[in-house]
């Protein structure tokens, strides 16, 4: 067949990792359009294929975006993630500083003459694990070693984490856990992840004390209103009620596409509660099927790590993938109230500009890995050998 | 332990852990989804969707010109979430001063910025999420109000709530204000806007509204939502200019006699149409206003303009001739049965024809005949038959609730006090009770050659625009009388414009007739307290040949001094006649040739000067006569008898002309070629120039005075 022929020799990786985003595409395109009914009836006089068009339109840019991606060889990208973190801490500051504030939260940078605006941290996060990615496959011989291995590698994580904490605690946590869990399976010691443990608890204590004096940078109201209505001291939150609302009318097999009813009460349900509107529109199943697309995802990426467990590439994939799956496992979390209230999205199907577009390069760093990495036996892959 | 073993060991404790958080995440599904379903439901059902009445814009009320008599406009309640979800405490602190300060400048000026202010902070202390800013907003107050600090922020970071309402208006103001009516929601409704409230009110709405977020409630499509219906709009026969000039000549007669109140309705003969009603009542400040209906809703002894229904039971019997001659004796008391009689006018008879008599308005006179004719054999029968067949116990049937039935005794009814001076004084109008409309309409049918119509105020229903209904006159008696009694009955009309007591209100301009009435009210309590208390009225037609409206005018309790209908209520009756006779086209078919236009003046105009040819043809359009006793380019106008007489204005050369009298135009153009600086003050026609005709011209500056 000359479809199957063109696909095989365009999209080069992982066949199966380039299925997932396009079943998780097709997931976004139905769940975004049935929630965005009350943004269109509040923004554009009920229009609702508006936002369909616009997100549509997104998503084969950002599958694009993914394409061109994945024709790179991964490893330009290692070299230049040392150069993508001194230019993130600048950006991440400015934004702290003079960040358009959206929603009372002041995370998003305007890119001047062009009218778009991204949350800093998307760019930060992709070039922290890139880095982190690098870092853990070059020091893999002094990784038990304190000085050489461990402090060297933090630093950036913690500066990181720390510059996205005050606007974004939610993405700070996950970004700092994500790097916490590379370097687990990058053979850190357990005695150091210990030590990161605490750095990470010192660091939230510094920032929380930093709020006291400081409230417009630190939005310590919110998380602490968020975290008692999810310790159940304050009555349960609106949105969580609704969600669980949204989650039981699916019951087995849900209400049907657009057929959602909740949708018009859950705050964000394009966004932050998409998860609980999948659950209404097409049940338990459709739930499950979701969290198995995400996990199938993972697999695919653990697949290439046991091919070649030291390599950069593994390593870059894994941690990108574990990037995508601690934000989705966190969001839908939420949705399910196992976790306080966040504002964390479900990637790869919540609506939104450009950090879709930041999603779509991970995923296309993720699809070049795929692609270029052979077996450890063939061709004893090292950073060592390519940097030199 | 491997390098590659290690790795993967705790790759898969990773994945392990995902699986497993996988799975804690299904089962929570699960069990929200499944176990806990059924509660989770039925919380989802119970709140956040609900029926809302949305209301339908009530219809308007027309004049018969397509005027609005009434209408709906929309107006503002403000109110404030002082717990929106964007309102915090940095910007609370941050505006509430500036806010208080707009507030108590803008919005309340009782209170004071301070006062606002705590009010305000009291308010968001205590929750409050609704909390009343201002009532009744105009559209320009409500966009002004959202400039005001925090509030521009708008619902949900300012917690502006805004509401609309509606509120009736009358852009006539209290012209008709009792005909065309009042809607109220807590008191009944009168008026037109009761009778038709069915047509005005349209039809609610129903829509199902469900609740996105706290306050906001957003209308979702459901087939059992409902969409309001407008209403309908009501066109009536009421006319704006007419009910004006009622009005005001009203007002003016009731504020000069210093009567207590009055009602003046105009009819149109033919139709039935009512064309101006108005009801006036004395204040507790001292003004007139509309306050009660009484054309419609007081019964009254009517007094002396009975007096043509008891002629024509008379003549319609072939009982009487209205060349009958009667004892007057002056007019001094008469006792009938013991009961004393006399005349309300002074006069000079000592005998007198029956149509003297009534001319006259001589009580002694009528009830004299009506004594003689109907008293014996139980006469009166025949005579309250009479009454019943020219509809005179019937309601008209307008369509204003609380009409008053009439109250005419049953013949011989001992219940209703019938006793032998029933018939006598019931022959001029006491012992029965009717409404000026019902008086009206007796005497509209007879203008109207005996056809009775029934009076009324609708005549369409429409919707948006379009005609939905149609009311047609309604004919109630096709003859209320034979022919003869009608002519003779109409001749007495006459008559009293021409001879008797109206004859001081004559004009040559057009013809009318009618009757004159004075009566005694309240009989008893007046005739105590030695002070008596009359009611003055006029009921009559005009033009008298062909007749077109007939009016009614009755004034309560005129207190100075004069209190006969002849003085008190006929020049009410001529100023509406006389403006109806100014702007009706009808009336002045004499110098209606083919199409021209009609001067709705009564005086020839007076064009001072100006240029011949343009005059000329002014005139000749109009259809004015003209004689023109010159032929110079300029000429001045003046009116001989019925016709306008142009001279020669001669413009002397090399002297300063003569421009008075001309038009603005035309003086600039005579006085400009002449060299002249003109400066100009005011509109019109020049009255005087600062420079004499005859001067010796200089170029000088020349003023013109214009008026």
């Amino acid at each position: 067949m000359l479809v199957g022929k063109v696909i095989d020799q365009e999209l080069k990786g992982d066949k199966g990792i380039w299925l997932i985003l396009l079943l998780m595409s097709l997931v976004s395109l139905l769940a975004v359009y049935s929630s965005t009914g009350t943004l269109a009836f509040l923004e554009k006089g009920g229009n609702t294929s508006a936002y369909l068009y616009r997100h549509a339109g997104i998503l084969v840019f950002g599958l694009f975006l993914t394409y061109v991606c994945h024709l790179l060889h991964y490893l330009k990208y290692a070299r230049v993630s040392p150069y993508l973190i001194l230019i993130a801490i600048p950006l991440l500051l400015y934004t702290i500083l003079w960040g358009a504030e959206i929603n009372n939260a002041r995370r998003w940078i305007e890119v001047p003459y062009l009218g778009l605006t991204f949350q800093s941290s998307d760019f930060a996060k992709l070039a922290l694990i890139i880095y982190m990615a690098r870092t853990l496959s070059l020091k893999q011989d002094l990784i038990k070693d304190l000085k050489k291995g461990f402090i060297p590698m933090i630093l950036p994580v913690v500066i990181i984490c720390g510059l996205i904490a005050p606007a974004n605690l939610s993405t700070a946590i996950i970004l700092f856990f994500t790097c916490a869990i590379m370097m687990f399976v990058g053979r850190v010691s357990m005695k150091h992840l210990g030590m990161l443990a605490l750095c990470g608890g010192f660091m939230m204590m510094l920032i929380i004390g930093i709020g006291k004096y400081s409230p417009e940078n630190v939005r310590l109201a919110t998380w602490s209103s968020r975290i008692s209505a999810f310790m159940g001291e304050t009555s349960e939150d609106y949105q969580i009620t609704r969600a669980k609302i949204a989650i039981a009318n699916g019951q087995w097999t849900g209400v049907g596409p657009g057929n959602s009813f909740q949708r018009n009460y859950l705050p964000y349900p394009y966004a932050d509660f998409i998860y609980a509107i999948i659950c209404e529109e097409y049940g338990l199943l459709g739930g499950v099927g979701v969290l198995f697309l995400y996990l199938w995802l993972f697999y695919r990426c653990v697949r290439l790590v046991t091919l070649s467990p030291r390599a950069f590439g593994a390593l870059l994939a894994m941690g990108l993938s574990l990037l995508l799956m601690v934000q989705a496992f966190t969001n839908i979390a939420v949705s399910v109230n196992l976790l306080p209230v966040t504002g964390v999205t479900l990637p790869l199907i919540s609506m939104g500009g450009t950090s879709i577009l930041f999603i779509s390069i991970t995923l296309g760093i993720i699809l070049s890995v795929s692609r270029h990495i052979k077996k450890e036996d063939i061709e004893e892959e090292t950073l060592a050998n390519e940097s030199a | 332990m491997s390098v590659k073993k290690e790795v993967l060991t705790r790759l898969y404790i990773v994945f392990a852990c995902f699986a497993i958080l996988g799975a804690v995440i299904v089962w929570k599904v699960f069990q929200i989804a499944i176990i806990e379903g059924e509660e989770w439901r039925s919380q989802g059902e119970q709140s956040y969707v609900k029926y809302k009445e949305v209301e339908a814009e009530r219809g308007n009320i027309l004049a018969d010109d397509g005027s609005l008599l009434a209408s709906s406009l929309p107006y503002f309640e403000v109110r404030m979430d002082l717990r929106a979800g964007g309102l915090d405490d940095n910007l609370f602190n941050a505006e509430i001063d500036s806010l208080s300060w707009y507030l108590s400048k803008y919005v309340d000026r009782s209170r004071s910025a301070q006062s606002w202010k705590s009010h305000l902070v009291q308010n968001r202390q205590r929750d409050n999420r609704y909390m009343l800013i201002a009532k009744q907003l105009s559209l320009q107050e409500l966009n002004r109000l959202k400039t005001f600090p925090i509030l521009r922020y708008g619902q949900h970071k300012g917690g502006l709530i805004v509401q609309v309402q509606s509120r009736r208006v009358k852009p006539f103001k209290d012209l008709a204000h009792r005909t065309i009516g009042l809607y109220r929601e807590n008191a009944p409704s009168i008026g037109l806007e009761a009778t038709f409230d069915g047509v005005l009110k349209g039809e609610k709405g129903k829509q199902l509204m469900q609740k996105i977020r706290p306050d906001i409630w957003v209308p979702i499509d459901d087939l059992s939502s409902v969409n309001p219906k407008q209403g309908k709009d009501i066109v009536t026969t009421l006319n704006v200019t007419i009910q004006d000039i009622a009005h005001q000549s009203l007002t003016d007669a009731l504020r000069q006699h210093n009567a207590a109140f009055g009602t003046a309705i105009v009819m149109e003969v033919k139709t039935g149409q009512i064309k101006a009603m108005v009801n006036l009542g004395k204040s507790s400040n001292g003004r007139f206003v509309e306050d009660y209906n009484y054309a419609v809703g007081m019964s009254a002894e009517p007094g002396s303009t009975f007096k043509l229904a008891t002629l024509m039971a008379m003549l319609e019997d072939g009982l009487v001739t209205v060349e009958d001659s009667i004892e007057l004796n002056y007019g001094r008391p008469k006792s009938f049965y013991g009961q004393s009689m006399r005349d309300a006018e002074p006069h000079g008879y000592v005998k007198a024809t029956v149509k003297e008599s009534f001319q006259t308005s001589s009580n002694v006179g009528i009830a004299t005949v009506a004594d003689k004719v109907y008293s014996p054999d139980k006469g009166g029968r025949k005579y309250i038959e009479r009454l019943h067949q020219f509809g005179l116990n019937e309601k008209t049937g307008i369509e204003i609730e609380g009409e008053a039935k009439p109250y005419i005794k049953d013949a011989y009814n001992q219940d209703q006090m019938w006793s032998r001076t029933t018939i006598p004084w019931m022959a001029i109008g006491y012992e029965a009770k009717l409404t000026p409309l019902q008086i009206l309409n007796f005497y509209n049918a007879v203008a109207n050659g005996g056809e009775l119509m029934k009076p009324y105020l609708v005549t369409e229903v429409r919707e948006v625009g379009r005609t939905v209904k149609k009311f047609k006159p309604t004919v109630l008696k096709k003859q209320i009388a034979k022919a003869s009694t009608i002519e003779s009955a109409r001749h007495l009309l006459e008559g009293v414009v021409d001879q008797g007591t109206a004859k001081r209100y004559k004009t040559d301009k057009y013809t009318f007739a009618g009757k004159t009435g004075t009566s005694v009210i309240d009989y008893y309590t007046s005739e105590r307290k030695g002070k008596k208390k009359y009611q003055a009225s006029f009921a009559g037609y005009f033009p008298a040949d062909q007749p077109k409206y007939s009016v009614i005018v009755v004034i309560n309790d005129p207190g100075n001094g004069s209190f006969y209908g002849s003085s008190v209520a006929v020049p009410v009756f001529r100023a509406i006649a006389d403006h109806i006779y100014n702007v009706d086209p009808a009336f002045h078919k004499t110098i209606e040739k083919t199409t021209q236009p009609q001067l709705a003046v009564n005086d020839l105009p007076v064009s001072g000067a100006g240029y011949t040819k343009e005059l000329e043809e002014v005139f000749n359009f109009f259809g004015l006569r003209i004689r023109k006793e010159s032929d110079g380019q300029w000429a001045s106008v003046q009116v001989r008898d019925s016709l306008l007489l142009l001279t020669e204005r001669s413009l002397a050369e090399h002297t300063v002309p003569d421009v008075r009298g001309m038009g603005l135009r035309d003086a600039l153009y005579v006085l400009e070629n002449n060299g002249l600086d003109v400066r100009v003050n005011g509109t019109g026609k020049v009255r005087s120039q600062s420079v004499l005709p005859g001067g010796k011209l200089a170029g000088q500056t020349i003023f013109i005075e214009l008026n």
